[in-house]
């Protein structure tokens, strides 16, 4: 390159059209000996910023600009969500236990023995049986499930239209 | 993953705090521990054991096939059966997805039959009913022919039914 190229791309690199490469040459040219005598004035400013961008941040600086920005008191909040979250579970299972042993201690008659438990079912379904020979004899079972299903596909049918 | 792993904890967290309830533990939270109740309770281990054991007869098997539970809640008096049968009937009025299907009120009897139904398969039935013997709850859970059950007895067992004027 001639001295008249290298005047043309301090031009433009005056006003940022260089390319990297580009800018790479002028940095090499301008940091050789034999300049020309009106561009020895552009020397120390080139080597200025060659020694600037030669100093590397730290380590710690730079992957606390790089890291994504977390709100203040993060652990502590990570620390109270994470028990809040355990709290929640015992909680459940707590209530859950308790409501299981209220269950087993109401229901005190709760058939051990399948004996009893024949009977007691016999007994039952037998009685289950009679009032839904009443009501069969009745007819009022397809009337009520009909309406049911009816009630739903109107309400389904209503939903969709919406 | 962590939001995999909160998913699956808060789900974990519903479905454990809210067990199944039914009319029949409703009532027994509120009843549960009056001395003239006596309730029995039927789960689906029981009607295993009672299959594998061959016990009962093939009809019974057959009527119970499918079940999940059977909750019978009884009095043993008659004292205070028209309050259990009303408080019944309230709990029974305040579950919308239930359906009455038959009710009946006269001197001798009160009787009240609902039943869920999802997806067209009926999963829950409950009969409520007073009489001179008292009052009684039988909350029934699981997959439930109404068919077999109905065919389970050849003869009405339901004493106070028979009094029923056929219309």
């Amino acid at each position: 390159m001639n001295t008249q190229e290298i005047k043309q791309l301090l031009e433009r690199y005056w006003v940022c059209k260089t390319s990297l490469e580009e800018e790479q040459y002028l940095f090499a040219f301008f940091s050789g000996n034999e300049l020309p005598e009106d561009m020895k004035i552009y020397q120390p400013l080139f080597a200025l910023i060659n020694r600037q961008s030669a100093i590397k941040a730290p380590k710690r600086l730079i992957n606390r600009i790089t890291e994504p920005l977390k709100p203040p008191f993060y652990p502590a909040m990570k620390i109270a969500a994470s028990v809040l979250i355990l709290l929640t579970v015992g909680v459940g299972f707590y209530t859950h236990y308790q409501q299981e042993k209220q269950m087993d201690r109401i229901f005190t008659d709760t058939c051990a023995d399948p004996q009893d438990a024949v009977k007691e079912t016999e007994r039952v379904i037998a009685k289950v049986s009679s009032v839904l020979q009443l009501i069969e004899k009745k007819n009022i079972w397809n009337e009520t499930l009909d309406s049911v299903r009816q009630e739903k596909t109107d309400f389904l049918h209503k939903k969709l239209q919406k | 993953m962590k939001k995999i792993v909160c998913f699956g904890l808060l789900a974990t967290l519903v479905s454990l705090s809210s067990p199944a309830q039914t009319p029949a533990t409703v009532f027994l939270e509120k009843y549960g521990t009056e001395d003239n109740l006596q309730a029995i309770s039927i789960g689906e281990k029981m009607f295993d054991r009672i299959k594998e054991q061959d016990l009962g007869s093939p009809e019974l098997l057959n009527a119970i096939e499918g079940l999940e539970n059977i909750q019978i809640i009884a009095s043993k008096d008659t004292d205070l059966s028209k309050e259990y049968y009303n408080a019944a009937c309230l709990i029974m009025e305040k579950s919308k997805d239930l359906t009455e299907v038959y009710s009946v009120k006269n001197d001798n009897l009160q009787l009240l039959v609902k039943v869920r139904e999802t997806k067209g398969v009926i999963n829950e039935l409950i009969i409520v009913s007073e009489d001179s013997k008292g009052f009684s709850l039988i909350n029934l859970t699981g997959d439930i022919d109404l068919e077999l059950l109905a065919g389970y007895s050849s003869s009405l067992n339901f004493e106070e039914l028979k009094k029923l004027p056929d219309n």
